[in-house]
């Protein structure tokens, strides 16, 4: 330690005296080289993959990545039709049709159903678990419509809107079988939609992006040329717009933090002119790390996507700083001078706070889970960066904005500061008790990605619509791929026998077997679809008046059952698109639809670890989806936090200990931290506001952040011979701003309509302002305790 | 000693005018009773309800379809777990039958006839209420002497089949303990109907 401060003193000193010599040539030379950096800047992209955040060893990821293009991640769009007149609307949808499957993008285009196959076979085609379904639905009914029976079966723990979405979802099959239409239509015929298989999935995100605007393009025109009305839907409709939120979020969060900035430094500089100094070297030191992206982590994640705009309020601090000593410095010094004096002073300053706060971002690479370890790299190396810019572009351009009247000389304001009174530390140590407690017994953690998504508007009237052409889960929440029948067999065979497991949370399975069952499963179909029939043979039946119940039951009770199934080769292709491989390898795909909420992380937890302890064929790969990409992250992070958390204190308190050499010392410089970040969380736990998989990232950062505000009180606390009074004054202003400008950085986040990045937001504002509180007002409290007691043992 | 005798013969008596009505009689004469409720009370009333199930009570053996309906599901149960399942079991079956009976009032009935078969017999009756009809079929047992309704069918729906299949269909994914609450939570519905 003492061999680098000479070292790098001497650094400093020749880089200032260089940069005075020649600031024009290392300025020019700056910028040159900083060039190639522009060209990597534009290859960043934002990747919002979930996937994007496993490591390449997790199962989820790993059979994501193999088997995307069999599956195309199971998305698709849909265009839907409304019109009164049926002539018309048909005529639309051919023309549309046309069109659309003259796309290079689209892989088949489907709005008709094969209907002289499932006229002949009907409710042959329908599993067997639905069948069940049905079944018991028939016993329901006749314990309803019974004087001495009562419907025990409905009457679930599950909650009403389940069973009543179950429900829907039997009558929306019944409805079908027994009003069969050639095309994909609502029940009255008024609505008509129009299936769309891409050939790429998500992943490929500006191919989707190129097909929807081609889709929307075209169903403007037919609105517009039919008279009818028109829209765009679909899975990859979610996915686009959540995507468009985050670029929105993006855009929003950095003009609001560039304009916060900007605010506070035109008032702490009242300068236009000094702006371009403080920017320059700042922006070197982002496009210097940004240009690096695509090489090392390749795109920016969910997570990483907004680290620009918060370095930016980081980083701002650096240049805040050298900038006021330097208008200092030239007071009394010429500008050569004054800009070594700077450096060796105020610049040894800023790269030691620098490298305070990216040692914890570094300790993150650690993580397993992406969305931490590049945060980690990315904002730990930017700090570095911004601190190289800062050392090598800084000097030349505050010598050039001297000699071109950008900066001029100018002492700081200094303003009487009142130390707090002792009551307020009193009261912040009240509160920081308080937050323990309410951290202890209250803080949770949200598993429920629903809380976490874009709060994209929701296009009612598309989803009302939709909801009557199509059923609502068409994609199954985790898939596997089968080479052959005998392994799909062979998997459906497993897997149907842990579906029936009382404790299962798999609700049914999708395969091509749902349409040519073998010879077992028609009995069963046949068993089922004859007890049904016998059951419905009751008087009761007349007591229904809802007349589409009343229509399938008559249409149940009269159909005279195929005996015999189709086979494989007999399904028509439009059944089969969606159950077979989509390159076209013959492979066969089985989808698993879950009973429990998809997008609740607990549960997808545990329907994750139930298809993980499946015994598949060894030739069945899988499963791949949505919910074992959820589980996997939840794991990780849930596993992984509170480790990184500790690592990072523990690598808080080295550092510290390194600087001071005293174990005392270290205890009382993290007491703001340790504070701080206690009342965060107890605020955290009485607001409601809970850690999750996006925003458990800042509590490392913030120890990162927050052990400056200590270091330098204690430090200066210690070399002003224990002065309070005169070292609240010197410090009050300064921590106060750097606060203040890394709060502008994160405070646009919490505009952002995506609710995890919103949340990161709020939890590193709300720990800002914490850790500013513990400094500045609990810090001087103990200090001056310690100190007191320190002078009556003395004087004892 | 004295009095002990005619406490017997009292019983004996009573046992016999019970034994001389027939199942056809059992059910006309409790119907009778209903519909003279039906007569005196305008609307449904706890009252009457309580004096519908009184009857209903008289001539059901809750206690066989309660038993009948459990007996194949009792074979996998402790016998705590069977108890438990046939007391509350029995529970729903009272009080669903004051609501739900309640609901269903007949104006008249038409008697189509009885079947007896030993100590077993099968009253066909259709109950009229308004323009609407109902098959309602009783099956009897000759249990203590007397005739008492063992099971219902009602519309071609069979109560212990019906009952059966349900709980067939539950406990083959839950456990008698969810059964249980099941039929608790149908229990308190009832009740929260009552107090409403």
């Amino acid at each position: 330690m003492n061999k680098i401060g000479p070292a790098l003193s001497n650094i400093l000193r020749g880089v200032c005296i260089s940069s005075s010599k020649h600031p024009f040539i290392w300025f020019i030379a700056v910028l040159v080289l900083s060039l190639p950096a522009l060209y990597g800047i534009t290859k960043i992209r934002l990747n919002t993959d979930l996937t994007r955040l496993l490591p390449d060893h997790s199962p989820a990821a790993s059979w994501a990545r193999k088997l995307r293009k069999i599956t195309s991640e199971g998305g698709y769009f849909t265009i839907i039709f409304e019109g009164l007149n049926r002539e018309n609307l048909m005529a639309a949808i051919e023309s549309t049709a046309a069109e659309v499957e003259q796309l290079e993008e689209v892989r088949s285009v489907d709005f008709k159903y094969p209907y002289d196959f499932i006229q002949y076979y009907r409710y042959l085609l329908i599993p067997d678990y639905y069948l069940e379904k049905i079944f018991d639905y028939v016993i329901s009914l006749e314990a309803e419509y019974s004087p001495f029976t009562t419907d025990l079966l409905s009457s679930s723990e599950e909650t009403e809107a389940k069973v009543e979405e179950d429900r829907q979802e039997l009558h929306n099959l019944l409805d079908y079988y027994s009003n069969l239409s050639e095309y994909h239509q609502s029940r009255d015929g008024r609505i008509m939609g129009m299936f769309i298989r891409p050939h790429e999935g998500f992943t490929n995100i500006d191919a989707t992006q190129s097909l929807y605007s081609k889709l929307n393009h075209i169903a403007e025109k037919t609105s517009q040329e039919y008279r009818i009305w028109t829209a765009v839907g679909g899975s990859q409709i979610n996915n686009l717009r959540e995507y468009n939120v985050i670029k929105a979020d993006l855009r929003r969060s950095g003009i609001i933090a560039l304009t916060t900035i900007l605010i506070v430094l035109l008032i702490s500089f009242r300068s236009v002119t000094a702006l371009p100094v403080l920017f320059y070297p700042l922006g070197l030191g982002l496009l210097w790390a940004f240009s690096l992206v695509p090489v090392v982590v390749r795109d920016l994640n969910m997570i990483t996507s907004f680290l620009l705009v918060i370095l930016f309020g980081m980083g701002i601090d650096y240049s805040i700083h050298l900038l006021k000593r330097f208008q200092l410095e030239l007071l009394s010094k010429p500008p050569r001078q004054a800009l070594i004096d700077t450096y060796l002073s105020t610049g040894r300053s800023v790269i030691i706070s620098g490298l305070t706060t990216a040692l914890p971002l570094f300790l993150l690479t650690i993580s397993d889970f992406r969305g931490f370890s590049e945060f980690g790299l990315i904002g730990g190396g930017a700090i570095i960066t911004m601190l190289l810019a800062m050392l090598i572009a800084g000097p030349s351009f505050l010598i050039i904005g001297e000699r071109m009247g950008m900066v001029k000389p100018k002492a700081p304001d200094i303003k009487k500061k009142r130390l707090p009174p002792n009551f307020f530390s009193i009261l912040v140590a009240i509160l920081v008790f308080l937050g323990l407690v309410a951290t202890l017994t209250l803080l949770r953690f949200d598993y429920d990605f629903r809380n976490l998504g874009a709060r994209v508007p929701e296009q009612k009237e598309l989803v009302k619509k939709h909801g009557q052409v199509y059923s609502r889960s068409m994609s199954p929440a985790a898939i596997y791929v089968l080479p052959d029948l005998e392994t799909l067999d062979a998997t459906l065979d497993v897997v149907k026998k842990r579906m029936d497991q009382a404790d299962s949370t798999i609700a049914r399975v999708a395969s091509i077997r749902d349409f040519a069952p073998d010879d077992k499963e028609t009995i069963e179909r046949l068993e089922f679809i004859d007890q049904i029939k016998e059951e419905l043979q009751g008087s009761w039946t007349r007591r229904i008046e809802d007349p589409q119940i009343l229509h399938w039951i008559e249409d149940l009770k009269t159909w005279e059952s195929v005996r015999v199934q189709p086979g494989v080769a007999d399904l028509p292709q439009t059944l089969t698109a969606g159950l077979m491989a989509q390159d076209d390898s013959g492979r066969f795909l089985l989808g698993v639809y879950p009973n429990v909420s998809r997008r609740h992380g607990k549960e997808a937890m545990v329907f994750t670890e139930e298809l993980y302890g499946i015994d598949i064929p060894p030739e069945a790969q899988g499963p791949v989806g949505e919910m074992p990409i959820f589980a996997e992250i939840l794991w990780l992070v849930t596993s992984e936090g509170p480790w990184i958390v500790a690592f990072t204190f523990l690598g808080v308190l080295c550092l510290v200990f390194l600087g001071c050499r005293s174990f005392i010392d270290t205890l009382w410089t993290v007491i703001p931290l340790v504070g701080g970040i206690i009342l965060t969380l107890g605020v955290m736990s009485v607001s409601g506001l809970k850690l999750n998989f996006f925003n458990v990232v800042i509590i490392p950062a913030l120890m990162g952040m927050g052990i400056d505000h200590g270091v330098h009180y204690y430090r200066r606390w210690k070399e002003l011979d224990k002065n309070m009074a005169k070292t609240h004054q010197e410090l009050l202003g300064p921590l106060s701003t750097c606060t203040a400008t890394t709060m502008m950085g994160y405070i646009g986040l919490i505009f952002a309509n995506q609710a995890g990045l919103q949340s990161i937001g709020k939890i590193a504002c709300l720990g800002l302002c914490c850790i500013w509180l513990t400094s500045l007002i609990l810090m001087p409290g103990i200090l001056n305790t310690i100190n007191r007691k320190t002078s009556t043992d003395t004087a004892k | 000693m004295k009095r002990i005798n005619s406490g017997i013969l009292i019983l004996l008596l009573g046992a016999s005018l019970s034994n001389s009505q027939t199942p056809l009689e059992v059910i006309k004469d409790s119907n009778q009773k209903i519909l003279d409720i039906y007569a005196s009370h305008q609307d449904i009333s706890r009252e009457m309800e309580e004096a519908i199930f009184q009857i209903m009570d008289s001539v059901t053996d809750f206690n066989t379809i309660s038993l009948r309906t459990i007996e194949r599901f009792c074979r996998k149960m402790s016998e705590m777990e069977c108890r438990e399942l046939d007391r509350v079991f029995q529970e729903l079956l009272r009080v669903s039958s004051i609501k739900k009976v309640g609901r269903y009032r007949a104006e008249r009935f038409e008697y189509l006839g009885e079947d007896i078969d030993g100590t077993r017999a099968l009253v066909k009756t259709i109950a009229y209420y308004e323009d609407d009809t109902y098959e309602l079929d009783y099956h009897l047992e000759l249990i203590d002497n007397a005739w008492k309704i063992v099971n219902y069918t009602a519309d071609g729906v069979d109560t212990i089949r019906n009952y059966r299949k349900q709980f067939q269909k539950i406990l083959r994914k839950e456990s008698p303990a969810q059964l249980l609450t099941r039929l608790e939570n149908k229990i308190q519905e009832f009740r929260n109907e009552e107090s409403e």
